[in-house]
C-alpha cells in the first residue's frame, strides 16, 4: 500500500492540533552534587520519601527516587546513568509514588527492574501499573496457608512442605543448588495455573540467560516472568528489583484471570516469587545507604535492613475467600560465606520467613543432591498444606531418617551392631538414596508418594545399594503401564485408599521379584 | 554539617538579635553595604576568601577596616563572630538567608520572572497582583531576560516554577507525541 504524504502531514496535523496548552506547574530543586549515583539537591520542598523525580531536562533527563529528606537538602538515587547529570541541573517532582508497569503481558518475558523488556521481543504495552512498595495484606484480609505448593521434589516436598502463600527461605553457600531448587520448582508449576516471578539480583548476565534458556527448554517460560538486575547493574537495580517482582505478583493475586479484581466469585491468581539472591539485595541497600551517609550498624549494613526484608516477605501471603483466595508464594535466597548462618542477614530472614531449607556442601559433594539437610531444615507452616496421602507416607521417613543420622555417626566407631540396629542404618542408607533426585525432573505428587511408600515400607531394603533409584525409576513406569488407575486415584482423591494399597503391594512385589531375578542374572531374558 | 545549614543559624541569630534592637532594616541595609564594599574592594574579598590567615588575626583586620565606618556596633560585633569561627566566606550566603528570613517574616515573596521580552509595566503589576492572590503574600518582581524562552513567562516562587513559556510548551508536545503512539 502506498503512503501519502499528505496523509502523513494530515496525521500530525490533527495530533498537534488535539495538544491542549497547559500551563506547566512544577515543584523544582537545583542539583547541588552528584556521584556514585547519587545526587543532592536543594529545594524541593513538599517532596515524599520514596518519590519519583526527573533530573535534568528534555533528551537528557533522567529518573531518580527520593531517598533522604534532610534539613536542606534530599538524597536522590539516580536510577540509570548520572552521566547527563550535572550540579546545578533542575530536578522536578512528578508527585507519584514510584511504580512498575504489571499485567499479564509480561509473562514470558524478561524485564529490568522499571518493568522495561531486556529481552528482545518489543516492548511490552500495560495499562496497569502497581507501586512498588506496598503495604502488605492486613490480618482481616488473609487465610491460613492450607493448599500445598509442589516443589517436584521428594526431599521437599515430604518433609519440608510448603504451602501457597508461605515464605520459606533456601539458604546454603556457594555451589549448593539454591538456584536449582527453585527453579525445578518453577518447572514443576508448568500446568498448575501458578505464575512464576524469578528476581535475579546481581548475578551474572550469563548466569540469567542461562536460567533463561533452561525455562525454556523444559517450557516453563510460558508462565514464569523474568526480573534481572544483574552484577553490572547499578545498585539502585538491584535494590529495587525485589520490589519489582512483589508488585507484579500482587497483580496477579489480586486479580482473576479475567483482569478483573478478585473476589469471592472470581478466584485470585497464584504466584510463586523467587527472590535470588537477597544477600545482594541487601549488599545494594547498605552501598546506597553508606552514599547517602545512612549510620551503618552491624557489618555496616543499615539499622533499616531487617525492616527492608520483612516489609517485602510480609507482602507474601494468602488472601481469604472473600478477597478471592489468591496467593503469593516467597522463596527468598540467601548465600552464606562457609556455612556461616549466624551472619546478620542470614538470621534475619531467617528469623522473618515460615522456615527454611539448608543446602549444604558437603552433602552436595557426597552425593546427595539436592543437597538438602532435612535435618535441620523445617517448614513451619507447610505440613497443613500437605495432601493426605504425603502426610500418611511422610510420617515415618522424617523417625526413621533422624534415628539413622544418630545411628551413622555412632556405627563409624565399632563395626559390631545387633540385627535391629543394621536394619536401621540399612533402611536410612535406602531413604537417602530414594530422596535424590536428578535435576530438572521435578515429580508429580502421586509419583513421590508412592516413592516415598515403597521406601518406607521395606520394599527396596534387600535391593542393593547402588540399584535403589533404578529400582524407583522402573517400578513407577511399571506402575504406570500396569496399574495406572492407582496413580490417577491417588492424584484425584488425595488419600492412599486401603484397596489402592492393596494393589500396589501386589504390583510392587511382582516387579520385584522380576527386578532381583534380572539382577542375579545380568544377562538373562 | 552542610554550609546552607551553618549560614541559616547565622542568619537566624543575626535576626532575632535585629528583632529585639528593632533595627532589622538597619542591618539588612548594612550586611547590603558589606557586600558591596567587598565586591569593589579586591584587597577586601580576597582577605575574606582566604583561609591562610588565623581567624583571630583575621577578625582584627576586618575590625579594624570597620572602625572607623558608619556600620553600627551590633553589625560589627557579627562581623567579628563569624569571622573568628571562621565563617566569614559564607557571608553572602547568610546575607540571602537573611533577607529570606525577613521576608517570610513579613510576609513577602519574591517571585523570579523570566521572559524572552521586557514586560511592561502594567503587565508586571498585574502579574504581582495575580502571583499575589495565588500565594497569599506581598509579592515582589525579580525579573530577568532569557530569550531562550522564545515566547511567554516563566515564574518561580519559591521551589514552585510555573511555566507559561513556549519552550516549556514544546517540551511537552515532544514528550506527549512521543508517548501517545
Amino acid at each position: 500500500m502506498e503512503i501519502r504524504a499528505e496523509e502523513i502531514s494530515r496525521i500530525i496535523r490533527s495530533q498537534i492540533e488535539g495538544f491542549d496548552t497547559q500551563v506547566d506547574v512544577a515543584e523544582v530543586g537545583t542539583i547541588i552534587s552528584v556521584g556514585d549515583g547519587i545526587a543532592r539537591a536543594y529545594g524541593l520542598e513538599k517532596v515524599m520519601a520514596g518519590e519519583l523525580v526527573q533530573l535534568g531536562e528534555g533528551d537528557r533527563s533522567v529518573m531518580g527516587l527520593a531517598f533522604n529528606l534532610e534539613e536542606d537538602n534530599v538524597g536522590i538515587i539516580i536510577l540509570g546513568s548520572s552521566d547527563s547529570v550535572k550540579e546545578g541541573d533542575q530536578v522536578k517532582r512528578t508527585r507519584k509514588i514510584m511504580s512498575v508497569p504489571v499485567g499479564r503481558q509480561f509473562i514470558g518475558r524478561v524485564v529490568n527492574p522499571l518493568g522495561l523488556p531486556i529481552d528482545g521481543k518489543g516492548p511490552i504495552k500495560a495499562d496497569t501499573t502497581n507501586p512498588i512498595e506496598r503495604i502488605a495484606p492486613g490480618i482481616v484480609d488473609r487465610k491460613s496457608v492450607h493448599e500445598p505448593m509442589q516443589t517436584g521434589l521428594k526431599a521437599i516436598d515430604s518433609l519440608i512442605p510448603i504451602g501457597r502463600g508461605q515464605r520459606e527461605l533456601i539458604i546454603g553457600d556457594r555451589q549448593t543448588g539454591k538456584t536449582a531448587v527453585a527453579i525445578d520448582t518453577i518447572i514443576n508449576q508448568r500446568d498448575t495455573g501458578v505464575i512464576c516471578i524469578y528476581v535475579a539480583i546481581g548475578q551474572k548476565r550469563s548466569t540469567v540467560a542461562q536460567v533463561v534458556k533452561t525455562l525454556e527448554q523444559y517450557d516453563a517460560m510460558k508462565h514464569t516472568i523474568i526480573i534481572s538486575a544483574t552484577a553490572s547493574d547499578p545498585a539502585p537495580f538491584l535494590f529495587l528489583a525485589p520490589m519489582t517482582g512483589a508488585a507484579m505478583g500482587e497483580y496477579f493475586m489480586w486479580h482473576g484471570q479475567d483482569g478483573k479484581p478478585s473476589s469471592k466469585t472470581n478466584a485470585g491468581g497464584h504466584v510463586l516469587c523467587v527472590y535470588d539472591d537477597l544477600s545482594k539485595q541487601a549488599a545494594a541497600y547498605r552501598e546506597i545507604s553508606l552514599l547517602v551517609r545512612r549510620p551503618p550498624g552491624r557489618e555496616a549494613y543499615p539499622g533499616d535492613v531487617f525492616y527492608l526484608h520483612s516489609r517485602l516477605l510480609e507482602r507474601a501471603c494468602k488472601l481469604s475467600d472473600e478477597r478471592g483466595a489468591g496467593s503469593l508464594t516467597a522463596l527468598p535466597v540467601i548465600e552464606t560465606q562457609a556455612g556461616d548462618v549466624a551472619a546478620y542477614i542470614p538470621t534475619n530472614v531467617i528469623s522473618i520467613t515460615d522456615g527454611q531449607i539448608f543446602l549444604e556442601s558437603d552433602l552436595f559433594n557426597s552425593g546427595i543432591r539436592p543437597a538438602v539437610n532435612v535435618g535441620i531444615s523445617v517448614s513451619r507452616v507447610g505440613g497443613s498444606a500437605q495432601i493426605k496421602a504425603m502426610k500418611s507416607v511422610a510420617g515415618s521417613i522424617k523417625l526413621d531418617l533422624a534415628q539413622y543420622r544418630e545411628l551413622a555417626a555412632f556405627s563409624q566407631f565399632g563395626s559390631d551392631l545387633d540385627k535391629a540396629t543394621l536394619a536401621q542404618l540399612n533402611r536410612g542408607q535406602r531413604l537417602v538414596e530414594i530422596l535424590k533426585q536428578g535435576q530438572y525432573q521435578p515429580m508429580s505428587v502421586e509419583r513421590q508418594v508412592i516413592s516415598i511408600w515403597m521406601a518406607t515400607n521395606g520394599y527396596v531394603d534387600d535391593v542393593p545399594l547402588p540399584h535403589v533409584r533404578r529400582f524407583e525409576k522402573e517400578l513407577l513406569e511399571y506402575l504406570e503401564v500396569n496399574a495406572p488407575d492407582i496413580l490417577r486415584g491417588i492424584r484425584d482423591s488425595k488419600v492412599v485408599s486401603d484397596e489402592a494399597k492393596v494393589t500396589l503391594n501386589d504390583n510392587a512385589k511382582t516387579f520385584k521379584e522380576d527386578f532381583m531375578s534380572q539382577l542375579a542374572s545380568p544377562t538373562g531374558a | 554539617m552542610s554550609l546552607g545549614l551553618v549560614a541559616n543559624r547565622y542568619a537566624k541569630a543575626l535576626l532575632q538579635i535585629a528583632l529585639k534592637e528593632e533595627s532589622v532594616t538597619e542591618i539588612s541595609k548594612a550586611l547590603h553595604r558589606f557586600t558591596e564594599m567587598k565586591n569593589s574592594q579586591p584587597d577586601l574579598s580576597h582577605l575574606i576568601e582566604v583561609s591562610i590567615i588565623h581567624p583571630k588575626k583575621k577578625a582584627d583586620i576586618v575590625d579594624l577596616i570597620l572602625a572607623n565606618s558608619e556600620f553600627g556596633t551590633t553589625f560589627r560585633n557579627f562581623i567579628r563572630v563569624v569571622t573568628e569561627s571562621g565563617r566569614l566566606r559564607l557571608l553572602s550566603q547568610i546575607q540571602t538567608r537573611f533577607n529570606h528570613l525577613v521576608d517570610e517574616r513579613e510576609g513577602r515573596l519574591e517571585a523570579q520572572v523570566s521572559s524572552a521580552h521586557p514586560l511592561s509595566e502594567s503587565q508586571k503589576e498585574s502579574l504581582i497582583v495575580l502571583l499575589s492572590k495565588r500565594t497569599g503574600k506581598k509579592v515582589r518582581l525579580a525579573w530577568a531576560l532569557d530569550p531562550l524562552l522564545i515566547g511567554g513567562l516563566k515564574i518561580q516562587v519559591n521551589s514552585t516554577i510555573i511555566d507559561a513559556s513556549i519552550v516549556g510548551l514544546l517540551h511537552q508536545m515532544k514528550s506527549k507525541l512521543l508517548t501517545q503512539s
